[in-house]
Protein backbone atom coordinates (compact mmCIF):
# COMPACT_ATOMS: atom_id res chain seq x y z
CA UNK A 1 0.00 0.00 0.00
CA UNK A 2 1.35 3.38 -1.00
CA UNK A 3 1.51 5.25 2.29
CA UNK A 4 3.09 2.35 4.20
CA UNK A 5 6.04 2.57 1.81
CA UNK A 6 6.29 6.29 2.51
CA UNK A 7 6.29 5.52 6.26
CA UNK A 8 9.13 3.04 5.78
CA UNK A 9 11.63 5.40 4.13
CA UNK A 10 10.65 8.83 5.39
CA UNK A 11 12.97 11.11 3.46
CA UNK A 12 12.68 14.26 5.52
CA UNK A 13 13.43 13.88 9.25
CA UNK A 14 12.65 17.16 10.99
CA UNK A 15 10.98 17.31 14.39
CA UNK A 16 10.11 19.41 17.43
CA UNK A 17 11.71 18.41 20.79
CA UNK A 18 12.46 15.05 19.15
CA UNK A 19 8.81 14.11 19.72
CA UNK A 20 6.63 15.59 17.02
CA UNK A 21 7.30 14.98 13.33
CA UNK A 22 6.91 17.93 10.98
CA UNK A 23 4.06 18.22 8.54
CA UNK A 24 6.43 17.60 5.62
CA UNK A 25 8.01 14.42 7.08
CA UNK A 26 6.72 12.15 4.34
CA UNK A 27 7.08 14.49 1.37
CA UNK A 28 9.86 13.68 -1.07
CA UNK A 29 12.74 16.10 -0.56
CA UNK A 30 16.04 17.26 -1.99
CA UNK A 31 19.26 17.98 -0.03
CA UNK A 32 19.50 21.60 1.06
CA UNK A 33 22.66 23.71 1.25
CA UNK A 34 21.22 25.90 4.01
CA UNK A 35 22.09 24.30 7.39
CA UNK A 36 19.02 25.87 9.01
CA UNK A 37 16.76 23.78 6.79
CA UNK A 38 16.30 20.11 7.44
CA UNK A 39 15.26 19.53 3.85
CA UNK A 40 13.40 21.01 0.92
CA UNK A 41 10.00 19.33 0.64
CA UNK A 42 8.55 19.02 -2.83
CA UNK A 43 4.90 19.05 -3.78
CA UNK A 44 4.82 16.87 -6.87
CA UNK A 45 1.11 16.26 -7.24
CA UNK A 46 -2.26 16.37 -5.54
CA UNK A 47 -1.25 13.07 -3.92
CA UNK A 48 1.19 15.00 -1.69
CA UNK A 49 -1.82 16.21 0.33
CA UNK A 50 -2.33 12.71 1.72
CA UNK A 51 1.31 12.52 2.79
CA UNK A 52 0.79 15.77 4.74
CA UNK A 53 -2.38 14.26 6.27
CA UNK A 54 -0.37 11.18 7.31
CA UNK A 55 2.15 13.42 9.10
CA UNK A 56 -0.68 15.30 10.82
CA UNK A 57 -2.12 11.95 11.99
CA UNK A 58 1.21 11.07 13.55
CA UNK A 59 1.35 14.46 15.31
CA UNK A 60 -2.22 13.93 16.59
CA UNK A 61 -1.31 10.46 17.91
CA UNK A 62 1.58 11.86 19.92
CA UNK A 63 -0.59 14.71 21.22
CA UNK A 64 -3.15 12.09 22.32
CA UNK A 65 -0.50 10.09 24.17
CA UNK A 66 0.88 13.16 25.97
CA UNK A 67 -2.62 14.38 26.86
CA UNK A 68 -3.45 10.92 28.27
CA UNK A 69 -0.35 10.97 30.49
CA UNK A 70 -1.21 14.47 31.73
CA UNK A 71 -4.84 13.59 32.48
CA UNK A 72 -3.87 10.38 34.32
CA UNK A 73 -1.37 12.29 36.49
CA UNK A 74 -4.08 14.87 37.21
CA UNK A 75 -6.54 12.11 38.16
CA UNK A 76 -3.91 10.49 40.36
CA UNK A 77 -3.44 13.76 42.25
CA UNK A 78 -7.23 14.04 42.54
CA UNK A 79 -7.34 10.49 43.95
CA UNK A 80 -4.52 11.26 46.41
CA UNK A 81 -6.15 14.40 47.74
CA UNK A 82 -9.68 12.96 47.85
CA UNK A 83 -9.36 12.27 51.63
CA UNK A 84 -11.62 9.26 51.31
CA UNK A 85 -14.52 11.17 49.81
CA UNK A 86 -16.39 8.58 47.67
CA UNK A 87 -17.57 11.24 45.24
CA UNK A 88 -14.05 12.46 44.41
CA UNK A 89 -12.57 8.97 44.14
CA UNK A 90 -15.36 7.96 41.74
CA UNK A 91 -14.63 11.04 39.64
CA UNK A 92 -10.90 10.28 39.61
CA UNK A 93 -11.56 6.68 38.59
CA UNK A 94 -13.85 7.68 35.71
CA UNK A 95 -11.26 10.25 34.60
CA UNK A 96 -8.54 7.59 34.40
CA UNK A 97 -10.84 5.13 32.63
CA UNK A 98 -11.91 7.77 30.09
CA UNK A 99 -8.30 8.70 29.40
CA UNK A 100 -7.42 5.05 28.76
CA UNK A 101 -10.48 4.55 26.53
CA UNK A 102 -9.61 7.65 24.49
CA UNK A 103 -5.99 6.51 24.11
CA UNK A 104 -7.18 3.05 23.04
CA UNK A 105 -9.48 4.58 20.41
CA UNK A 106 -6.66 6.67 18.94
CA UNK A 107 -4.08 3.88 18.89
CA UNK A 108 -6.49 1.20 17.60
CA UNK A 109 -7.72 3.45 14.79
CA UNK A 110 -4.18 4.08 13.57
CA UNK A 111 -3.07 0.44 14.00
CA UNK A 112 -6.13 -0.95 12.23
CA UNK A 113 -5.54 1.16 9.15
CA UNK A 114 -1.84 0.27 9.07
CA UNK A 115 -2.75 -3.42 9.44
CA UNK A 116 -5.50 -3.41 6.80
CA UNK A 117 -3.47 -1.33 4.38
CA UNK A 118 -0.46 -3.58 4.90
CA UNK A 119 -2.45 -6.71 4.02
CA UNK A 120 -3.20 -5.53 0.47
CA UNK B 1 -13.09 23.09 38.11
CA UNK B 2 -13.31 20.39 35.45
CA UNK B 3 -14.16 22.94 32.79
CA UNK B 4 -11.15 25.05 33.73
CA UNK B 5 -8.89 21.99 33.52
CA UNK B 6 -10.30 21.00 30.13
CA UNK B 7 -9.85 24.51 28.76
CA UNK B 8 -6.23 24.54 29.98
CA UNK B 9 -5.62 21.18 28.30
CA UNK B 10 -7.06 22.47 25.02
CA UNK B 11 -4.90 25.59 25.31
CA UNK B 12 -1.75 23.48 25.79
CA UNK B 13 -2.63 21.33 22.78
CA UNK B 14 -3.26 24.46 20.70
CA UNK B 15 0.09 25.90 21.83
CA UNK B 16 1.94 22.72 20.87
CA UNK B 17 0.23 22.65 17.47
CA UNK B 18 1.19 26.31 16.91
CA UNK B 19 4.80 25.55 17.82
CA UNK B 20 4.79 22.64 15.38
CA UNK B 21 3.60 24.94 12.59
CA UNK B 22 6.15 27.66 13.47
CA UNK B 23 8.90 25.05 13.71
CA UNK B 24 8.06 23.76 10.26
CA UNK B 25 7.69 27.17 8.63
CA UNK B 26 11.42 27.42 7.88
CA UNK B 27 10.95 24.86 5.15
CA UNK B 28 7.86 26.60 3.83
CA UNK B 29 9.86 29.26 2.00
CA UNK B 30 11.61 26.73 -0.20
CA UNK B 31 8.58 24.57 -0.91
CA UNK B 32 8.12 24.49 -4.64
CA UNK B 33 5.86 22.91 -7.19
CA UNK B 34 8.11 20.72 -9.28
CA UNK B 35 7.22 19.13 -12.59
CA UNK B 36 4.95 16.13 -12.11
CA UNK B 37 6.87 13.39 -13.85
CA UNK B 38 7.83 10.75 -11.28
CA UNK B 39 4.57 10.26 -9.41
CA UNK B 40 1.38 8.31 -9.72
CA UNK B 41 -0.43 11.22 -11.34
CA UNK B 42 1.37 12.18 -14.52
CA UNK B 43 -0.99 13.46 -17.22
CA UNK B 44 -2.24 17.02 -17.62
CA UNK B 45 -4.40 16.15 -20.63
CA UNK B 46 -7.94 15.01 -19.95
CA UNK B 47 -9.72 12.98 -22.62
CA UNK B 48 -8.59 11.96 -26.09
CA UNK B 49 -8.52 9.08 -28.57
CA UNK B 50 -11.29 7.92 -30.92
CA UNK B 51 -14.80 6.70 -30.12
CA UNK B 52 -16.51 3.70 -31.79
CA UNK B 53 -17.56 5.78 -34.84
CA UNK B 54 -14.01 7.01 -35.49
CA UNK B 55 -14.67 10.55 -34.22
CA UNK B 56 -12.06 12.20 -32.01
CA UNK B 57 -12.94 12.78 -28.36
CA UNK B 58 -12.48 16.38 -27.28
CA UNK B 59 -9.49 17.12 -25.03
CA UNK B 60 -8.48 19.76 -22.53
CA UNK B 61 -5.38 20.36 -20.43
CA UNK B 62 -5.41 21.25 -16.74
CA UNK B 63 -3.04 23.45 -14.74
CA UNK B 64 -3.05 21.12 -11.71
CA UNK B 65 -2.51 17.42 -12.34
CA UNK B 66 -5.81 15.75 -11.53
CA UNK B 67 -4.66 12.29 -12.62
CA UNK B 68 -6.34 12.15 -16.03
CA UNK B 69 -5.41 9.23 -18.25
CA UNK B 70 -5.66 11.15 -21.54
CA UNK B 71 -8.23 8.89 -23.17
CA UNK B 72 -11.98 8.59 -23.45
CA UNK B 73 -14.53 11.34 -22.86
CA UNK B 74 -12.79 14.29 -21.20
CA UNK B 75 -15.31 14.96 -18.44
CA UNK B 76 -15.42 11.29 -17.37
CA UNK B 77 -11.63 11.14 -17.41
CA UNK B 78 -11.46 14.16 -15.10
CA UNK B 79 -14.18 12.81 -12.78
CA UNK B 80 -12.52 9.39 -12.39
CA UNK B 81 -9.15 11.04 -11.78
CA UNK B 82 -10.62 13.11 -8.96
CA UNK B 83 -12.45 10.06 -7.55
CA UNK B 84 -9.20 8.09 -7.48
CA UNK B 85 -7.43 10.95 -5.71
CA UNK B 86 -10.18 11.25 -3.07
CA UNK B 87 -10.33 7.46 -2.61
CA UNK B 88 -6.67 7.43 -1.57
CA UNK B 89 -7.37 9.78 1.31
CA UNK B 90 -10.62 8.49 2.83
CA UNK B 91 -8.96 6.12 5.30
CA UNK B 92 -6.47 8.76 6.42
CA UNK B 93 -9.15 11.38 7.02
CA UNK B 94 -11.34 8.92 8.97
CA UNK B 95 -8.38 7.91 11.14
CA UNK B 96 -7.53 11.56 11.79
CA UNK B 97 -11.13 12.16 12.85
CA UNK B 98 -11.16 9.14 15.20
CA UNK B 99 -7.84 10.16 16.77
CA UNK B 100 -9.24 13.65 17.34
CA UNK B 101 -12.28 12.05 19.00
CA UNK B 102 -9.87 10.03 21.16
CA UNK B 103 -8.21 13.27 22.29
CA UNK B 104 -11.67 14.66 23.11
CA UNK B 105 -12.37 11.50 25.13
CA UNK B 106 -9.06 11.80 27.02
CA UNK B 107 -9.59 15.45 27.88
CA UNK B 108 -13.25 14.90 28.92
CA UNK B 109 -12.12 13.97 32.51
CA UNK B 110 -15.25 11.97 33.30
CA UNK B 111 -17.75 14.58 32.10
CA UNK B 112 -20.57 12.54 30.49
CA UNK B 113 -21.54 15.34 28.09
CA UNK B 114 -17.99 15.64 26.72
CA UNK B 115 -17.63 11.87 26.30
CA UNK B 116 -20.98 11.83 24.47
CA UNK B 117 -19.57 14.37 22.00
CA UNK B 118 -16.50 12.19 21.42
CA UNK B 119 -18.58 9.04 20.92
CA UNK B 120 -20.80 10.92 18.48
CA UNK B 121 -17.74 11.95 16.46
CA UNK B 122 -16.43 8.37 16.36
CA UNK B 123 -19.83 7.04 15.29
CA UNK B 124 -20.11 9.66 12.55
CA UNK B 125 -16.61 8.81 11.26
CA UNK B 126 -17.44 5.11 11.05
CA UNK B 127 -20.76 5.85 9.33
CA UNK B 128 -18.89 8.03 6.83
CA UNK B 129 -16.40 5.22 6.13
CA UNK B 130 -19.24 2.70 5.58
CA UNK B 131 -21.06 5.15 3.27
CA UNK B 132 -17.89 5.56 1.25
CA UNK B 133 -17.34 1.79 1.02
CA UNK B 134 -20.90 1.19 -0.22
CA UNK B 135 -20.75 4.10 -2.68
CA UNK B 136 -17.45 2.76 -4.01
CA UNK B 137 -18.89 -0.75 -4.38
CA UNK B 138 -21.96 0.55 -6.23
CA UNK B 139 -19.80 2.67 -8.53
CA UNK B 140 -17.66 -0.36 -9.35
CA UNK B 141 -20.81 -2.38 -10.03
CA UNK B 142 -22.33 0.26 -12.33
CA UNK B 143 -19.10 1.15 -14.17
CA UNK B 144 -16.85 -1.94 -13.94
CA UNK B 145 -13.13 -1.19 -13.92
CA UNK B 146 -13.64 2.56 -13.76
CA UNK B 147 -12.12 3.14 -10.33
CA UNK B 148 -10.67 -0.18 -9.20
CA UNK B 149 -8.04 -1.29 -11.70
Amino acid sequence: MWFINYFADAPCPGNLFGIFPTWYSYLPSTPDANPNHYCTPQLNSLDSIWLIVAAVIEILLRVAAIAAVGVIVYAGIMYTTSQGSPETTAKAKSTIINALIGLAFSVIAATLVAFIAGSF
Amino acid sequence: MLHIFRNIAYLVILLVMTMIVINSSAAFADTKLSSPNETYFSNLTCGGGKDQYGNNYSQFTTVIDFGCEGKGPAILDLIFGVIKFLTDGVGLVVVASIIYAGIQYIVSTGDPQATATAVKRIRSSIVALLLFIFAYAILNYVVPGAVLQ
